[in-house]
């Protein structure tokens, strides 16, 4: 007999009662060994919940892995169930969709930076996930290592507190929760925040000490960033406070002495009497001078932030400028410039014109020697350009070679030198916005030495 | 009974000459009957106060600037309180009158805190703030001070 009657043909598709058992049996093997992993995961991810309570992105990434394992277990149950009594191919699927959630679970481990582990103490068998081994940056392949190797990835002086964590565990019921360093292979260190707890079984005997683990190297990274902002806004708050303050003194008294000048000069009594008058005026003159000096310094320096186009400049052409500019009062004073061999800055012209300006200005006006002597000079350091004015002038104190850089801070009284006391604080704020940095200190020549390192890369080259 | 004095000096410690000038003309012209001694820096007041006789800093009100070139007036005051001097009748002015610099004073251990420039009705608030410190009109109208030091002991903490 050849032909096949209509009822033979789907006997071929139905699978024996045999086979039936042993592709049930093996299903029920499958699902057994992925319900244990998912009890693992959930358990670490329940970890994880608790340990990001405060990051809320991964609070939120670990939740849905867990609804995920939540529901893979579900469907692995209903197609164990269903596939008791079924044919096997809805087990397959709903194996397919549980391998699916498996890898979504995986990916949630990664995205997060969640890891966990699980020592059995009987064994001393170690399980880490595979985020473990990236966190520890050890290859897959390399396999887990022995309690000894794993602890010695810690920090040396983190290590203690690791071990003493970790043995409560093993001896009674105990949670831990902790953050340390690990030392990557590569040297590399990663921070981590690790929680756990010891299992027991129904004596209370611990058997076994789960943990789950997070890098959180990113988020101290983060963290350390903020607080330099913070240091720095803090910084920038009282330079602005210092700033407002000296600018509202500075600028108000030479307003308030023309005011009562003034009101002086109106004064029938005084105004008759010339030569108080002339005094008046004349004081007028003066301190209207020195409102316009302080506003147009104020102004130079609320500018050097602006965006000026920058350009290659050779600094020893700026110098050359600087000294021409100054030359009527190096003639009257006596006083010889020397000037080294210079490097070529990126930069705004303007900004260097007025550094040097400054600078050699400075040197001059202060100099109290019959036969001032300035010297600018420059040297190549691995990393930076040294630039260095320096006088044989009177010198700054020693206790005030940091102050000297403050906005309208000044060592001399107007009586005796004029200025605005906005130099130096122009200066500094120059090298600084060029990423370098300038310092006061004791010239060999026996006066003041400024001394001004700008970044060598980009910024400074050889003419 | 403490005995009152007449105070006869003002002691001005101020770098800045057109401030003095200001002053200067503005005591004379109100009739302020104080003899101003003026001092640009610290030492120059200093090398004043030990060339006096104790005697003299009792009939001496001191008024210092707050934001003098080369240090503060706040500073100054510490010091002098911490000093020789400590019992002098000494204050801060200032052109800002900021109020924290009158916080800064009062710490640092001034008698008062007034704005610039000082004259007439500026030691009339000098005298209204501190204890046993008085202001008189005499018969040609010049404004006298008058300090009955143990009044000004009993009324401040600072010593």
């Amino acid at each position: 007999m050849t032909a096949k009657s209509d009822n033979d043909a789907p006997a071929m598709t139905k699978a024996s009662p045999t086979s039936l058992r042993r592709r049930i049996g093996e299903l029920a093997a499958e699902l057994e060994t992925t319900r244990r992993k998912q009890a693992l995961e959930i358990e670490a991810l329940e970890h994880a919940n608790r340990a990001l309570r405060t990051d809320n992105a991964a609070l939120r990434a670990s939740n849905r892995a867990l609804a995920s394992a939540n529901e893979a277990l579900r469907c692995g149950n209903e197609a164990l169930s269903r596939g008791a009594t079924e044919d096997g191919s809805a087990p397959r699927q709903e194996l397919h969709e549980l391998r699916e959630r498996n890898r979504q679970l995986d990916l949630a481990q990664a995205i997060s930076g969640i890891g966990y582990w699980r020592l059995d103490l009987d064994s001393e068998a170690i399980y880490w996930s595979e985020q473990i081994f990236h966190i520890h940056g050890v290859p897959l392949d390399d396999g887990v290592p022995a309690l000894e190797d794993a602890i010695a990835f810690y920090h040396p002086d983190d290590r203690a507190r690791v071990i003493a964590n970790v043995d409560t565990a093993t001896r009674e019921e105990h949670s831990f929760e902790f953050e340390a360093r690990l030392v990557r292979l590569d040297g590399s260190e990663r921070y981590v925040h690790c929680a756990g707890q010891s299992h027991v079984d129904a004596s209370g005997r611990p058997y076994a000490v789960f943990g789950v683990f997070r890098d959180i190297t990113d988020v101290r990274a983060r963290e350390a960033d903020l607080k330099r902002t913070l240091e720095q806004l803090s910084r920038s708050n009282e330079e602005l406070y210092r700033f407002s303050y000296v600018c509202s003194h500075d600028m108000k008294e030479p307003v308030r002495m023309i005011e009562s000048m003034s009101e002086l000069l109106l004064d029938p009594d005084i105004g008759r009497d010339e030569e108080r008058r002339g005094e008046l005026v004349a004081r007028i003159g003066r301190n209207m001078k020195r409102l316009k000096a302080t506003i147009d310094n104020l102004l130079a320096y609320s500018r050097l932030d602006a965006e000026i186009e920058s350009a290659d400049i050779d600094l020893n052409a700026v110098v050359a400028e600087v000294v021409d500019s100054l030359n009527p009062e190096i003639v009257r004073r006596g006083a010889t410039i020397e000037v080294g061999r210079l490097s070529v800055v990126h930069g705004a012209r303007t900004h260097f014109q007025q550094l040097f300006q400054n600078l050699v200005g400075n040197a001059l006006k202060y100099s109290d020697k019959p036969e001032p002597l300035i010297r600018v000079t420059a040297s190549r350091h691995a990393e930076t350009r040294r630039f260095v004015v320096e006088d044989n002038g009177p010198g700054i104190p020693e206790a005030s070679l940091n102050d000297v850089f403050g906005v309208f801070s000044r060592l001399r009284l107007q009586r005796d030198i004029e200025g605005t006391g906005l130099g130096l604080a122009i200066c500094r704020r120059i090298v600084e916005q060029y990423g370098g940095r300038i310092v006061a200190r004791r010239s060999e020549l026996g006066g003041a030495a400024f001394d001004f390192h700008l970044p060598a890369t980009g910024a400074t080259r050889e003419p | 009974m403490s005995q009152a004095h007449r105070i006869e000096r003002l002691l001005f410690l101020d770098d800045s000459e057109d401030e003095v000038f200001i002053t200067r003309l503005l005591l004379e012209k109100q009739r302020v009957g104080l003899e101003l001694q003026a001092f640009a820096t610290e030492a120059e007041l200093e090398a004043s106060l030990a060339a006096s006789a104790p005697e003299s800093l009792f009939r001496s009100l001191l008024a210092i600037d707050m934001n003098l070139t080369l240090t503060t007036g706040s500073d100054v005051m510490d010091r002098l309180r911490r000093g020789g001097a400590g019992f002098m009748l000494a204050g801060i002015c200032s052109g800002s009158e900021d109020p924290e610099d009158r916080r800064i004073a009062e710490l640092a251990g001034a008698d008062f805190y007034v704005g610039k420039p000082l004259n007439a009705a500026r030691l009339e608030e000098i005298a209204t703030a501190v204890p046993g410190l008085a202001t008189e009109r005499t018969e040609d109208g010049t404004l006298t001070l008058w300090w009955t030091p143990a009044e000004r002991q009993r009324g401040s903490a600072g010593y």
